[in-house]
């Protein structure tokens, strides 16, 4: 029997599950408004509902992602297999496979080699340690994904902050220097390749199936390829990454200048470890396998296929267990951004995306922000608020189809609203769910959330900045 | 049942919340000199959201710390406050014992227990706990220790204005609304001074009696009754409500060293006069958790700026 006290319990814990079905019940009693479908209508109540889910997390995420797919079944009235199909992607692949190497590159223990890498290069001063880890940081993640380095990055910024110091406030010091370096340079190199996030693999998707027609040589650009998504977002990484640092070295600043007794206990704990072995030049070896595949052949086996074959390769050889990728592997994250997929080709399909772009355009007219930089601007800022409260993958997920019906209406260039999109999704610096990488160092105990509120608006700044010189000057010049 | 068996307290104190919950060491370790408690410390970690770390398990993360031979975060607050116990002569100094993992919300790398003997025999445990509210994972964790006591620390500013109408209630007030037996709102909370019980012409507030009288047989510290009556008329039943306290408690082996009856609002009264104790003790308020901040003793936890036991 459960009592008063569980029941009392159970729905204050769910309080916001039961919220959103109300406010879902709510909006489908109401007359569809003007210019939207009943099947339109439908599809937006599900996205408000499932966007409130993603934030508050009052259930299982997984479970959120099971009720896209039955609220597509039985408000949308679908065929079942039609939604089973809609879920599988090139990106979703792509997620799962990427989320696979992830796994199998940290459970190889490069980090303390790479440790051993970051003090050779940079000697003991502090602020070149803080540089030297972004530029690693940033580096590896704009390849690997940002949740593999921040992963093997963490142990490598814990162990320097504990051993340069006992002293409880200079380690939270150089803890937020530390720390900052790692997420900030991980979430801004995850925009460099396609490679680096979800969010890219998911907005490459978008593009494809808006604007690609394979008879149609002129929208064959839609259709972006590794190397062309390089060209458009690598230099923006490189210009933000030295930026990054001189804002927090103003931000965060630290007695410690010298970490020289640290820097040879460190070398010394991990130089232990030996050289490197052969199985760390095989993993070494199918990373960089992998990575040429994406470059050379994903634009004809897709991405995700590349991926998946990375994550074949590591089982095969030995080199990770499947029981260290199952459980490593958040599976119900990669059901839900399938759904959230499949939802926003429903949103297109249906029209919800157009109305809400309708709206989105009719309240930026007045400030004429519907139009050119205006509107990368506006669509910046959007993105910019919906990546700070959920997900970076998820804020692309939501925003794309809208976004880029936008971009339509307004006869923009998608693939620029497309890019901006993708990349100010990296501009998460607020929170701490924002991004990955954020949500990992984060996870050490050291940071504070307010600590993401006071760097976070220097580091917003300037990349807006540097996002909208990028797209006035250095985009036109590629022809993007 | 032995007096000892009655005597034997048991106290979980949440550390993580700021300095507050270290002060109160001292004051459970006084506790536990008279009384020989099972003293709990318990570090509560939120658990990791999949979707945040991008699908990647932020335990892959916390594994790879643990390859490194480093703490995961919540070890380091639950260690300074070993050390406080060690230096207080609770733990042997060179006492060590390993962690054991448990696996209550199922995250591999985030639940651990390390036991440690007192000198009188009982038991100090440090514990690590992930769960994704604080406030049920106190509860819970309350009546997995079957505890006496949770003592968690508040801010000794009560909010007030804008920040505290868009703020959320303060933890340690949750957890009081919540647990499912006394909790002390610590403040500044060291031994020391003499505790203020309040009671009033209330079954609720004869019933927390026995409570007390455990409670202060445990820790010994003189104690004084006030009694509130919030108008002249009511001063009859404040006063009838003093003298029948003290005549219980007295029963039950407490003799108060004073009897206060005052006239005036309960809460302003209380918070007033029990400046100058250690601890001010109040009876639950019978509302349910939600109203609970409408109560006096819910009230004078919120605004007092020393310490407050809610007894259940």
């Amino acid at each position: 029997m459960y009592s008063a006290r569980t029941v009392i319990h159970f729905l204050r814990e769910k309080r916001w599950f039961f919220l959103t079905l109300a406010i879902q019940a709510a909006m489908l009693l109401l007359p569809p408004p003007e210019g939207v479908t009943q099947e339109g209508w439908r599809v937006l109540v599900m996205t408000v509902g499932a966007t409130i889910l993603f934030i508050t997390e009052p259930i299982p995420l997984p479970a959120v992602a099971l009720l896209i797919i039955l609220g597509q079944v039985f408000l949308l009235g679908l065929d079942s297999s039609l939604v089973a199909k809609s879920l599988m992607k090139d990106s979703v692949l792509f997620i799962m496979g990427s989320l696979m190497l992830a796994v199998a590159l940290v459970k190889q223990k490069l980090d303390k080699r790479l440790a051993l890498l970051i003090i050779k290069v940079t000697g003991s001063s502090t602020y070149a340690i803080a540089f030297g880890i972004s530029v690693f940081s940033g580096l590896l993640a704009s390849f690997i994904g940002e949740h593999t380095v921040a992963a093997m990055m963490l142990p490598v910024a814990l162990s320097l902050i504990q051993l340069a110091t006992d002293d409880a406030k200079q380690q939270r010091a150089l803890a937020v220097l530390f720390l900052f370096s790692i997420s900030y340079a991980c979430a801004m190199a995850g925009i460099g390749t396609p490679s680096g996030g979800a969010r890219n693999a998911i907005m490459i998707d978008y593009l494809r199936d808006f604007f690609y027609a394979p008879d149609d040589p002129a929208t064959h650009g839609y259709s972006v390829s590794y190397l062309h998504w390089m060209i458009y977002a690598y230099p923006i990484f490189l210009i933000q990454l030295p930026l990054m640092h001189l804002i927090l070295r103003r931000t965060f600043k630290t007695d410690l200048r010298d970490l020289g007794p640290a820097v040879a206990k460190l070398r010394e704990q991990v130089g232990s470890e030996g050289a490197l072995t052969g199985r760390h030049y095989v993993a070494i070896v199918l990373f960089l396998l992998t990575l040429a595949g994406w470059v050379g052949f994903s634009s004809k086996y897709g991405m995700g296929t590349i991926a998946i074959l990375g994550a074949v390769l590591f089982l095969v050889t030995g080199l990770v267990r499947w029981q260290d990728l199952n459980s490593g592997v958040n599976w119900g994250v990669v059901l839900l951004y399938a759904a959230a997929i499949s939802l926003g080709v429903q949103m297109r399909d249906t029209g919800a995306a157009a109305w809400v772009a309708g709206m989105f355009m009719d309240g930026l007219a007045p400030f004429g922000l519907n139009t050119g930089l205006g509107l990368l601007a506006a669509v910046m800022l959007l993105t910019t608020f919906i990546t700070n409260t959920m997900s970076n993958g998820a804020a692309v997920a939501v925003l794309g189809p809208i976004v880029l019906t936008i971009a339509l209406a307004t006869e923009s260039n998608p693939l620029a609203v497309g890019m901006v999109t993708a990349i100010s999704s990296a501009f998460a610096y607020f929170t701490v769910i924002g991004t990955p990488a954020s949500t990992i160092v984060y996870s050490s105990g050291y940071l504070r959330p307010t600590d993401f509120m006071k760097v976070g608006w220097r580091m917003a700044l300037m990349s807006f900045i540097v996002l909208l010189t990028a797209s006035k000057l250095y985009w036109p010049l590629i022809g993007l | 049942m032995t007096s000892d068996d009655k005597l034997n307290m048991r106290i979980l104190i949440c550390i993580g919340g700021g300095p507050e919950a270290y002060a109160s060491l001292r004051y459970a370790v006084r506790l536990s000199k008279t009384a020989c408690a099972d003293i709990a410390l318990l570090y509560v970690r939120p658990l990791d959201s999949g979707l945040n770390s991008g699908g990647m398990e932020v335990r892959v993360a916390r594994e790879n710390v643990l390859d490194w031979g480093l703490e995961l975060p919540g070890l380091r607050q639950l260690k300074a406050a070993r050390d406080i116990l060690v230096e207080l002569g609770e733990i042997e100094p060179g006492a060590k014992r390993e962690w054991k993992h448990s696996e209550i919300k199922g995250d591999p790398a985030g639940e651990y227990i390390r036991d440690y003997e007192n000198p009188c025999g009982g038991i100090i445990s440090l514990r690590l706990r992930t769960a994704k509210d604080v406030t049920t994972a106190v509860s819970d964790e309350a009546k997995r220790f079957k505890a006496d006591v949770v003592i968690v620390g508040a801010s000794p500013e009560p909010m007030t204005g804008l920040r505290k109408l868009f703020s959320r209630k303060p933890l340690a007030l949750q957890i009081a609304a919540h647990a499912h037996c006394s909790v002390i709102v610590a403040r500044n909370l060291e031994p020391g001074r003499n505790h203020l019980v309040c009671v009033q012409d209330t079954d609720q507030s004869r019933a927390m009696l026995p409570m007390v009288s455990r409670y202060f047989q445990s820790c010994r510290y003189p104690l004084s009754i006030l009694s509130v009556a919030p108008t002249e008329a009511d001063l009859a039943s404040a006063r009838k409500a003093a003298q029948e306290a003290a005549q219980i408690l007295g029963e039950l082996g407490t003799t108060p060293a004073e009897i206060l009856v005052e006239v005036g609002d309960p809460v302003e009264t209380i918070i007033t006069i029990g400046y100058d104790f250690s601890l001010i003790l109040a009876s639950e308020s019978l509302k349910p958790w939600f109203a609970k901040g409408f109560s006096v003793s819910h009230e004078v936890a919120e605004k007092a700026r020393n310490s407050v036991m809610i007894v259940k």
